[in-house]
Order: structure tokens, then sequence, then C-alpha cells
């Protein structure tokens, strides 16, 4: 790329950045700045943090640089500090593609008093207006598809789209129903694919690249074995996870959550990511304990983090991040 | 071996037995899930594309490849032979294993052989190849309605479309890659 397109760039993303904090200031929320590198990531069996030996007063330690700042952000909400954002680099191990980086912007936010599906229509304005703010008109495009955010976003379920993509049941369809329809579908799995493999990458190849089109679309209630740090809706058919993503042209734009305030159920969450982790062949984390401390004082609340780079990508044509 | 994290375009690996080479590398992962690598490859081989999926982490074979540079001799029943000109090693290649290429091949041109575990397995010509017309109708038939072009017959008995005002006898320049005419060759 030459140099005058990386200045176009900054430039784009600096207009980005100020836009997004005018109207997160707007919206009532307070900027945080939390640390970046912590003694415990966040712990999930397919996000890997880098770590760096830091030294101290005390010793040489082992950090790790945050995938997301949700532990310390959600610390501060417990403490009263009211909806808070946050704008900052993360990284993630291993992640290198069209559409991800090691190291990337995102956009992290919390509001008490919230749930999902409040958030889905906070962070639909949200979008539209930084695309009011930055475009003539707020219709984004990538690759010879439209996709116009001023129409309002549609909302559809994980059960329905699987139901409408892959024809397949989620609520009845084991490993070997997900594989046929993989298989019928033209896409090759990976060898020894378990259910949750499976489902990836139906997720990923099948559902997600018809996400968004011609507008602003919004997955939500996720299967409950897919809920990370969200609120589960138990149900005999379904139970689902209260946690919703944004998609714009078949790009994942943001993890939203009505967030899990339960101590007890976050831990075993946790225990059994580090376990999982280890059944990989990965390293398990140390359990963030003042996280867990502060849990119990957390208002409810709904969450979301928001890929910076995607997005800037989307609105001003960008080929890669 | 090579891991997903050094998949990209051109990458040459082994399945099966089989050489291919990697022809597109996309990294998926969808939100809070499992990253694959969805790859597309074609066989150094038979030249069959086929896409296949895998878990970040996964590793597949090396092709172990290598390519000489070696002058055409001549062909016959037993198939299209090629000389190493520093160690006089001659390898026999069928008209299958050279899919296309057999149509650029003019005695004591120099090609790029390519070898998998040590067996000639396809054969790259050179970029631009001159061939004589042995045979192709005059031009000019005062029918527009054809369009601009005529096939013509080559020394080696491929088949291009030129224009008009070629005549058969005529040494053309040949993009090898296109199949396309280029221009008369210069005298």
């Amino acid at each position: 790329m030459a140099a005058s397109d990386d200045l176009i760039r900054i430039r784009q993303r600096a207009r980005l950045l100020g836009a997004l904090r005018a109207e997160l200031d707007a919206g009532g929320f307070l900027e945080v700045e939390t640390p970046a590198l912590v003694g415990s990531p966040g712990v999930d069996r397919h996000i890997d943090a880098p770590s760096a030996t830091v030294r101290s007063s005390t010793g040489s330690e082992r950090r790790y640089l945050i995938t997301s700042p949700e532990y310390h952000m959600k610390r501060l909400v417990a403490a009263g500090s009211g909806p808070i954002y946050q704008l900052g680099k993360v990284w993630r191990d291993g992640e290198a593609g069209e559409l991800h980086r090691p190291e990337f912007t995102l956009l992290e936010l919390y509001r008490p008093g919230s749930d999902h599906l409040a958030l889905m229509t906070e962070v639909e304005r949200l979008v539209r207006e930084a695309a009011r703010r930055l475009l003539p008109e707020p219709v984004v495009q990538r690759r010879g598809q439209i996709c116009d955010l001023e129409s309002g976003f549609a909302r559809i379920r994980v059960r329905d789209a699987f139901r409408r993509w892959a024809g397949v049941d989620l609520a009845r369809a084991g490993a070997e129903e997900l594989g046929a329809c993989a298989a019928g579908l033209g896409l090759a799995a990976p060898q020894r694919a378990d259910r949750e493999t499976l489902y990836h990458l139906l997720m990923g190849l099948a559902i997600e690249p018809q996400l968004g089109r011609l507008r602003g679309e919004f997955l939500y209630d996720y299967p409950a074995d897919q809920c990370a740090l969200a609120q589960v809706r138990p149900d005999p058919e379904f139970a689902v996870a209260e946690r919703f993503e944004l998609y714009v042209l078949g790009i994942e734009l943001c993890n939203g959550f009505h967030e899990l305030t339960d101590a007890v159920e976050q831990r075993r969450r946790i225990e059994a990511e580090n376990a999982a982790r280890v059944a990989l062949g990965k390293e398990p984390y140390p359990v963030d304990e003042d996280f867990l401390a502060a849990l119990p004082a957390l208002p409810a609340c709904a969450g979301m983090a928001l890929g910076v780079d995607r997005l800037a990508l989307l609105l001003f044509g960008w080929d890669t991040i | 071996m090579y891991s997903t994290n050094e998949f990209r375009k051109g990458l040459k690996v082994e399945i099966d037995g089989e050489p291919f080479i990697m022809i597109d590398n996309q990294f998926v992962k969808p939100g809070k899930g499992q990253a694959f690598n969805r790859v597309r490859l074609k066989s150094l081989v038979s030249g069959r594309v086929l896409d296949r999926t895998y878990k970040s982490g996964e590793r597949i074979d090396r092709a172990n490849i290598e390519e000489f540079k070696m002058q055409y001799l001549y062909n016959d029943a037993a198939g299209y032979h090629f000389m190493n000109t520093s160690s006089y090693e001659q390898v026999t290649l069928t008209k299958e294993q050279l899919e296309d290429s057999w149509q650029w091949l003019t005695e004591n041109l120099e090609v790029s052989v390519l070898f998998h575990n040590g067996r000639a397995i396809s054969v790259e010509a050179p970029y631009f190849v001159e061939l004589e017309i042995t045979y192709c109708e005059p031009g000019f038939k005062g029918d527009t309605a054809t369009g601009a072009s005529k096939p013509a017959t080559l020394s080696t008995g491929a088949v291009v479309q030129v224009p008009l005002f070629v005549n058969q006898g005529d040494v053309i320049r040949v993009d090898t890659r296109s199949g396309e005419y280029l221009d008369r060759a210069r005298r």
C-alpha cells in the first residue's frame, strides 16, 4: 500500500473514532481506560492471549495482553460507574486474514439496566448515526453488494437462521445431521469434526455470508452452549443465550450480551473453558478472582464489543483491515 | 508439515500421496467460534481442483517438488521425451501428463519440468513460443459475419485463432498461458 493510502486511512480512522465518541458521549456514556496487560485474560477455548514477562519491584511476572477489556470494565460497572465505553486495542494470537489481525481495535460498552434486545436498538442507532456523520449517505458497499444502513436492521434468531439457510433444526440435529447438512451444501468438513465444529463451520460458511445483505442484520438468541458471558434463558426445547451479533454484508461487526451476573455460574463457565483449553492442548489461564468477587455487585446490564477496524472497512470501502 | 497458520497461495502440499498447489486460502472464524482455513487446491498431477476445510492448527504434508530446466527432444508412442542438458538424464511424460503444454513443444525447446518425489509429473512451457502455421485458409473471404479471425493449425498440431491477414507458412508468436495469438514473429 502506498504511503498516501496509509495517510488516507489514518484520517478516515480519526474521523470514525471522533464520530463514535460524539455519539457515545451524547448517549451518556463515560469513556474509560482499563489495563491492557493483565494477570488473567478472558478464558475462551478458541481465543489465545499473547503474553509478556513484566519486571516489577516484586519480581518477574507473566502477564497477558487482553483479548477484551471485559473483566475490568464489569468491575467498574459493579462499582457504580454507570454506562461506560472503551476504545482500545486488543490482541488475539493466531488470527490473521482479510478480516482478522492479531492486534485490532475494539469499541466495548456496557449499559446498566439494559438487556440484549434494548442494546440491539441502541447499537443500531450508533452504527446508523456514525454512518450518517461520515458518509454522504449511510450506505455501504463491498464487492458489488450494497447495504443501506438507513433502513431498520433485521433481526433473526440463530435457530431460525439455521432452518432457513442450512435446512436443519439446531434443537434436534446431532453431529451426523449437521455433517450431512454441510456435505449437502458442498462444504468440505475437517476430518473428525464433532458437533461443535460442524456448528461453527455452518455458521461461518453457510449462515454468516447470508446476513446483513441490503440492510443491517442482528443474529440473536444463540444456542445455550455458545453463551460465553451471557445469561441463559432456559427452555425445554431449545435453551438460548441472550447474545446477539450484528452483521453487515456478511461481516460480523459486534458481539453483545445480556450480561451474566451470577458469580457461581460464571466461575463454572470459566473452569469449563479452561478444561476445554487443556483438552485442546492449550494452556489454561489464571482465574480472575477480582472479577468474580465484583460480580455479585454487578447490576443487570447489557454490553457489547464492536470491531472498529471492520466498521471502518465497511464505511470507507477498504479491501482488508 | 505445514500448519494452518503457514497456509498461503502457492504452497505445495501433499494429500494421500498426490501433490497439490494451494490456489486460495481463506481464514474463517465465526464470532467466538473455532477458526478454520478454507483452501482451494489444484493437483499438480491431474489438474483437478479440490476444496478443503482445515481446523486451525491442523497440519498437511509438504510436497517434495523440484523443478528442472530440460530440453524437449521428440515424441513417439512412448510419450514426450525431455533431456536435462547438464546431466543428459532423460524423462518421458505422456500426453495426458502434459495437459495443454504438448501444443507448444518444438525440438530443443527449453521447458521447466516438475518432479514429485523424483518422478516427472508435468511440464511448463515458456510463456511465449514461435510456431509455424502449417495450415489455414487464405484470408479475407469478404464474409464479415464470421468475425475477424480464423483457425490456424500449427506445426505441433495445436489450433489457434489468428487474424484474417495471417497466412499459411507464417511463423507466429503464441501466449502459451492463454493459447492466444500475439503477433507474427519478427524474421
